[in-house]
């Protein structure tokens, strides 16, 4: 990305027995209070704090993105008996929905990396400053996309036994 | 008042048994496309609100719309396909209204009822602003 602002140690701080790393472009991290952090712990903190700032924005957008797609299909797929019928007209509207899905699987597992790595670290929470989602607690995300990868398999696994 | 169709709330005029066939194919056309516009009016309101927040942060069109593509979003296809699409529309609507039909029942959002000339009206923008 472009003109992105480096991160970079701005403040140091603890609340409620927690430290708070306050990194520039507004990211906010705690960490839990038992850590001894490095200075290249913190480094590394800040650069997947960073990553994970990024991949959350591509996942909200590919989200919204899949959320309408998938209402729209279905109700396409109702007025265009069968629903074969339905499918093609994405593709001449310039809508790829497999591309879609598979962009969406593969933002899952990202982040899913991302977060299991920041947990490793002892991050708590991290606040990106968006207004959608204040503080955002990792090991609740971490279990809402380990949700995620779960019906993704299970899709992958119906469509083998289906096309077997 | 027309009752030989119930998707026909309202027609008037002239009923003989060809107009009333190339009646019933245009309200099966116009069905088929007030769908397939609601589709591309959801879609491309949600894709061009995303783009917009891409476009602050990879900056050039060219890129922003690759990463589009990328999640399977032709953002010039989608805008052609719309325009094409409200094209067609406006014109089977106007078809409708020269054969009398006031109002019919589309399959759109749970059987709307289209008043033919108010939503050509609203359509008249829409295909004004895509022929410029």
């Amino acid at each position: 990305m472009q003109d992105e602002p480096q991160f970079g140690l701005e403040s140091r701080t603890e609340e409620s027995g927690k430290i708070v790393l306050n990194f520039s472009g507004n990211l906010r991290v705690k960490v839990a209070g038992d850590r001894e952090l490095t200075g290249n712990d913190v480094h590394d903190i800040g650069e997947q704090a960073l990553e994970f700032k990024r991949a959350m924005f591509c996942f909200d957008c590919i989200s919204e993105f899949k959320k309408v797609a998938d209402g729209c299909r279905g109700r396409m797929a109702e007025v265009f008996l069968p629903e074969e019928n339905a499918e093609p007209m994405f593709e001449d509207f310039g809508v790829d929905l497999g591309k879609l899905g598979y962009a969406h699987g593969d933002m899952v597992q990202v982040l899913f990396e991302n977060v299991s790595l920041l947990i490793e670290f002892g991050v708590d929470s991290i606040d990106i400053d968006d207004p959608n989602r204040p503080g955002i607690s990792l090991s609740k995300l971490k279990a809402e996309l380990e949700e995620m990868l779960e019906e993704a398999k299970e899709a992958t696994k119906s469509t083998w036994v289906l096309h077997r | 008042m027309d009752t030989t169709r119930k998707d026909v709330i309202s027609s008037e005029g002239e009923q003989t048994p060809e107009i009333v066939e190339e009646r019933d194919k245009l309200i099966q056309a116009a069905d088929a496309l007030l769908v397939q516009r609601n589709f591309l009016v959801q879609q491309l309101s949600v894709v061009s609100r995303v783009r917009d927040k891409l476009l602050s942060v990879y900056k050039k069109e060219a890129e922003t719309d690759a990463v589009l593509r990328s999640t399977g979003f032709h953002w010039n296809l989608m805008n052609e396909a719309y325009e094409r699409i409200t094209d067609s529309l406006y014109s089977t609507l106007v078809g409708l209204r020269n054969l009398g039909v006031k109002e019919f029942s589309s399959s759109l959002n749970e059987y709307t009822i289209v008043r033919v000339e108010e939503y050509i009206k609203g359509l008249k923008e829409a295909v004004d602003a895509s022929r410029k």
